[in-house]
């Protein structure tokens, strides 16, 4: 595959995980770019498969965004989340909301800024193995192999760690009054 | 759950153990039952992270869920424009 092609299926969900880890929106950008410059420099090493370069594209992610938070020390978990619109607007009814999530297309940008507030600050309450795991699952819809690789445990710990973050994150979100 | 006291009086629990109701640990002078791990199954896993494992279902794990669902609505920001792949 093409780096462009790998871009175009890698660079959404690892621009999204990055933000759900703690990273603004404009650093995550940055990182996601810096990632995939160097993608393009081993273009010729890569394995011509979308898993292992997406795995090495996490990677590199994870370790610059480790660079940024030691070189800058200005990475925190909550409250600097700056979206593409960044004007401030009155918190949505979370009961709505719940309707709304579950069918996507109903969902506005205020929702959506919103449901990201709350979740971000959720996610900053669980431990990190949880947090990292249940991320890089439903965020960078990432195999449970996958994950394993990342993060160097077996495959068992990693369902655990989803299926514990799931339940402490819907019992973090019940005000939600989605049903979970 | 079988506990061996070898001759020197330590307890051999091997790695792996399943259905473990307790740790026993002893010592010539001593043996000390400590309270109980209330764990169905452990593994090396288990043991070098400090964290129970057990069977989840797949079920469990679906990303389609009501969580997974306002997740996806909340984290569907654009990705940044794709660089200039140059030399």
């Amino acid at each position: 595959m093409k780096v462009e092609e790998l871009y175009k299926a890698i660079a959404p969900k690892l621009t999204n995980w990055l933000v759900a880890s703690g990273s603004s929106y404009h650093e995550a950008c940055d990182i996601v770019q810096s990632t995939f410059l160097k993608i393009w420099k081993m273009r010729d090493d890569l394995r011509d498969d979308e898993e292992s370069v997406s795995g090495l594209a996490f990677t590199i992610a994870r370790n610059l965004r480790k660079n940024l938070v030691r070189d800058n020390s200005r990475l925190t978990f909550v409250g600097e989340i700056r979206d593409p619109d960044e004007s401030e607007s009155p918190a949505a009814q979370p009961s709505a909301l719940a309707e709304a999530a579950v069918d996507k297309s109903n969902i506005t940008d205020t929702d959506a800024k919103y449901l990201r507030r709350r979740l971000n600050e959720a996610f900053a309450k669980l431990p990190p193995i949880l947090r990292e795991a249940y991320t890089l699952f439903q965020i960078g819809e990432m195999s449970i192999r996958e994950i394993s690789n990342q993060t160097g445990v077996s495959e068992n710990l990693v369902k655990v760690r989803i299926f514990r973050a799931k339940e402490k994150l819907q019992e973090i979100l019940s005000d939600l009054r989605v049903t979970f | 759950m079988e506990i061996n006291i070898n001759s020197n009086g330590f307890g051999n629990v091997g790695l792996g153990s399943v259905n473990a109701d307790f740790v026993t640990t002893a010592t010539h002078q001593n043996v000390q039952k400590s309270k109980p791990l209330n764990i169905q199954s452990t593994t090396v896993d288990a043991l070098h992270n400090s964290e129970p494992v057990a069977e989840v279902p797949d079920a469990a794990l679906s990303r389609d869920d009501a969580l997974g669902n306002l997740v996806k609505a909340a984290f569907n920001l654009p990705p940044p424009p794709m660089p200039a792949f140059a030399d």
